[in-house]
């Protein structure tokens, strides 16, 4: 417990840190708003042209790329900074983590809150309660529950996949770019249903990356969509599970690639 | 005329000089083709999945779609207006002055820095052709006449690329915090470019937005050319006719702009 | 005799680095080559601490000082060797180990850099567990003597050098560490600070029983504060004993200047050595010799009225050999002398 109280405790004194900046701040919020924007607004203008997209109404795909933006802004909340690990680790700034009496990946991932998080999380919610007035959904205390364990499940599915990247650095020295990719690869594909991906992407994107776990079929399971899954329906049930399986592999390896560390020398 | 040929090796110089950098910093340009190629992959899927099976939508057929698509966003990577960034650095690094000082017009060092960042990025583009071919398409224009008036409009689009970058560059004399201003041109570009959806399939209001705005004549309009979209030569001439009115005004605006910042450096320096 | 808070024996730390290929494709060639080159960065160190020592930890750039500090404090694991620093072996229970150390490096704060001075003091007391009496207290004792009160209230980025490191130096003892381990904490301050930065280290040294291992270039630092001190060059340790031990076993001699009346070319001739035991010219300039002798030998007084005997002198002054032209003549030679 007390641990937990200890993170939080470092992770506001990251969040006010950040928060020094004011400018910064408000900038930083807008940009990430801009971005989300115009590619919601992309979907958002061709729907309303075509009355569907591989048989998901306008409502249904708002709800989802809704979803995938709330959950990208909790991914981000302990797992921002991984886009900063390679210089600290190159810098040999990072041997501080390993001094202290605390988990080193607890220590970076709180050391910096990125505010861009609040920007994803207002635009995800935005959309999200525009699309339910559209989708109509009944919530029931079964469908909320699944809804803040799918949330939390995706988060962990998409941070599994920075800290595994970020584990490189370690051993290589570069991860920055490969994480600006794979967050390319999560921002561009995640938000879409996979149907319109050929099969070969979805197997990818289900089995390789845990593209679909992040949003997609935790949707599939909300807007009652499973028929049309190529998978077994039972893994969109479980998918928080598969983000907790993959962020449990993740901080393994994180910690296990911790130990090939050689800091920058004097 | 006589002043820009004298002054041809300094620009040569600058433009050399940049394309090094453009290649030392290969790794991320390779990397923003990359992300260039996603979105293309995205674009296919998801206008695949929305034309559901039709061969054509509001006369436009698919594959011609695609292509509009694949090369409106390969046009956007070799477009991009990398003396914003330039600018913005020199100014807060307070190294502007050394630039206004030398012996060469500003604007011209400028335009000739822009050049050469471009030349360092072309022979990425060029490989990431055949890859843009696999992941989306690309059809060879429509007609001769089409390629020519392509090239032309290309061209032009990226004359007006260079003096919006311009202007967003000079921005940093006034402002700190001037990193939020490229990104957002970047996004504008692609949407009211027409490099997501082409701006046919536009609802009405925002086509009027789009049509107002200088980002189609990056995008929309030399892709149409290419396309055979707009070919009835009047059409073509009042195509390229509204991008030469965007460089003129543009011209203007910058112009102005210019003054005033300069007025602004000497408060800096003083 | 308790057993050493400190032990070290043959600790070797050897580091792999892909041999980096130039040319076409030489980043990729990099990335998939066989060709390693070895260097050695610690080659078998050995040594025992005894709790409550202070002890300078001294070497050249590159000699392994700061590869053997990251051993003792966990941050990297030995290729060979043993280790233990009160009881327990570092990188295996770096958590708990933690606890046991505090470490001030001084070209990089572990403050938080944007938060007020005050905050890092708290977020540190969360981690350690340090207790609200022991904190009030240690953090009381802190301000008094570092004069943190005009200061503890500004956020880290805008302090300067010297009140940076005084914060960082509270940081790393408000737990009451057995052990301190101290990376250049005087580098690039002004006089005073450094005296005042002195002056706290040989207090908490003094009261707290704290072991303090002191790492350097200032060797105004050792000579101040060190009773022990330990040489290493090239991952070897060259000397390990005391500062005056090692002046005397390795430069045993003073140096008598000796101002002449008139022109000493003239008085004390190059062709014909000094006929005295134990000396010998080292310098002479216009009026001015440099004389260099062993005071096993002769003694001082007795050399001093020989001199004075023999020539006209107008001024006598001894000069002690600087720990610092010690040291180098040892880094030069590579030498040990024990």
């Amino acid at each position: 417990m007390s641990r937990i109280t200890l993170s939080l405790a470092l992770w506001t004194a990251g969040l006010r840190s950040a928060l020094q900046y004011r400018t910064d701040t408000f900038i930083v919020i807008v940009m990430a708003l801009a971005f989300q924007g115009t590619g919601f607004a992309f979907a958002w203008v061709l729907l309303s042209r075509f009355e569907s997209l591989a048989g998901w109404t306008l409502g249904q795909v708002a709800f989802l790329y809704g979803l995938r933006l709330i959950v990208h802004a909790v991914a981000g909340v302990l797992t921002g900074p991984f886009f900063g690990l390679e210089t600290q680790v190159r810098t040999g700034e990072f041997d501080r983590y390993l001094i202290r009496p605390l988990s080193p990946l607890l220590q970076f991932m709180t050391q910096r809150v990125e505010i861009s998080i609040f920007g994803d999380l207002l635009g995800g919610v935005a959309i999200f309660i525009a699309a339910n007035q559209l989708v109509g959904l009944a919530w029931t205390p079964s469908a909320i529950g699944y809804l803040v364990l799918a949330i939390a499940g995706g988060a962990l599915a998409e941070g599994a996949v920075r800290i595994l990247i970020g584990a490189l650095s370690f051993r290589f020295l570069a991860s920055t770019s490969i994480l600006y990719l794979a967050d390319s690869v999560f921002s561009t594909f995640a938000n879409y249903p996979l149907t319109i991906f050929g099969g070969i992407l979805q197997f990818l994107f289900t089995f390789g990356l845990p593209l679909a776990f992040v949003a997609y079929l935790p949707a599939t399971v909300l807007l009652d969509r499973t028929a049309e899954l190529q998978v077994n329906p039972a893994l969109a049930y479980v998918a928080p599970a598969i983000g907790v399986l993959w962020i449990a592999i993740a901080v393994r390896v994180f910690n296990r690639e911790l130990r090939t560390y050689q800091s920058a020398g004097s | 005329m006589t002043a820009v040929t004298s002054r041809l090796p300094a620009y040569l110089k600058l433009a050399s000089l940049q394309l090094q950098i453009t290649y030392a910093y290969r790794g991320e340009v390779i990397g923003g083709l990359l992300v260039v190629l996603l979105r293309i992959l995205l674009l296919k899927a998801v206008w695949t999945a929305a034309y559901a099976g039709r061969t054509s939508v509001d006369g436009v057929p698919l594959p011609d779609l695609i292509t509009f698509l694949t090369l409106g966003n390969l046009q956007l990577v070799l477009m991009r207006p990398m003396l914003v960034w330039y600018l913005q650095q020199r100014i807060h690094e307070g190294q502007i002055g050394l630039d206004l000082a030398r012996p060469v017009p500003f604007l011209g060092q400028l335009f000739a820095q822009q050049v050469g960042a471009t030349a360092g990025l072309v022979p990425f583009v060029v490989l990431a052709v055949p890859l843009a071919f696999l992941v989306g398409n690309l059809a060879p224009p429509a007609s001769p006449v089409a390629a020519i008036a392509y090239l032309a409009s290309l061209s032009l689009a990226y004359l007006i690329s260079t003096l919006i970058g311009l202007l967003m560059g000079l921005v940093a004399f006034w402002t700190v915090q001037t990193l939020g201003v490229g990104v957002i041109y970047e996004f504008a570009t692609q949407f009211f470019g027409g490099a997501l959806i082409p701006l046919s399939f536009f609802p009405p209001a925002l086509r009027t937005i789009a049509d107002l705005l200088p980002f189609q004549t990056q995008v929309f309009i030399p892709v149409s050319i290419y396309s055979g979209a707009i070919s009835a030569p009047a059409d073509i001439a009042g195509a390229l006719g509204l991008q030469v009115i965007w460089i003129a005004a543009l011209s203007v605006i910058v112009w102005f702009v210019w003054q005033h910042a300069k007025r602004v450096v000497t408060v800096y320096r003083g | 005799m308790p057993d050493p808070i400190i032990r070290v024996d043959q600790l070797v730390k050897t580091f792999r680095s892909p041999r980096r290929h130039d040319g076409r494709f030489g980043a990729l060639r990099t990335l998939f080559t066989r060709d390693y080159t070895v260097k050695t960065a610690v080659d078998g160190i050995s040594f025992a601490v005894e709790s409550g020592e202070l002890i300078g930890y001294v070497g050249p750039n590159g000699a392994g000082k700061s590869t053997t500090i990251k051993m003792l404090t966990g941050i990297l694991v030995p290729t060979s060797g043993e280790l233990q620093v009160a009881g327990l072996v570092p990188w295996r229970r770096r958590e708990e180990n933690a606890l046991n150390i505090g470490v001030v490096f001084g070209q990089r704060s572990q403050l938080w850099w944007d938060l007020p001075l005050i905050e890092s003091f708290d977020l540190v007391a969360r981690m350690y567990r340090i207790g609200p009496e022991r904190f009030r207290s240690n953090l009381g004792r802190f301000r008094e003597l570092l004069g943190l009160d005009e200061f503890i209230n500004t956020p880290v980025r805008q302090l300067s050098l010297g009140q940076r490191m005084r914060g960082d130096l509270s940081a790393a003892l408000l737990h009451d560490p057995r052990i301190v381990y101290l990376d250049e904490p005087t580098v690039g301050l002004d006089v005073v600070a450094k005296e005042r930065i002195r002056t706290f280290i040989e207090e908490i040294n003094r009261d707290r029983g704290t072991t303090v291992i002191l790492t350097t270039h200032d060797l105004a630092d050792v000579e101040r504060l060190c009773r022990r001190i330990i040489l290493i060059d090239r991952g070897r340790v060259l000397y390990d004993g005391t500062v005056d031990g090692l002046t005397a076993s390795y430069a045993p001699y003073r140096v008598l200047i000796v101002r002449l009346a008139t022109d000493a070319g003239a008085v004390v001739p190059h062709d014909r050595p000094l006929d005295l035991a134990g000396v010998e010219v080292a310098k002479r300039e216009a009026g001015a010799v440099w004389l260099r002798f062993d005071p096993t030998v002769i003694a001082a007084p007795a050399l001093i009225s020989e001199v004075v005997r023999r020539y006209p002198v107008s001024d006598l002054s001894i000069v002690e050999p600087e720990l610092e032209s010690v040291i180098r003549e040892i880094y030069e030679s590579g030498a040990v002398a024990t």
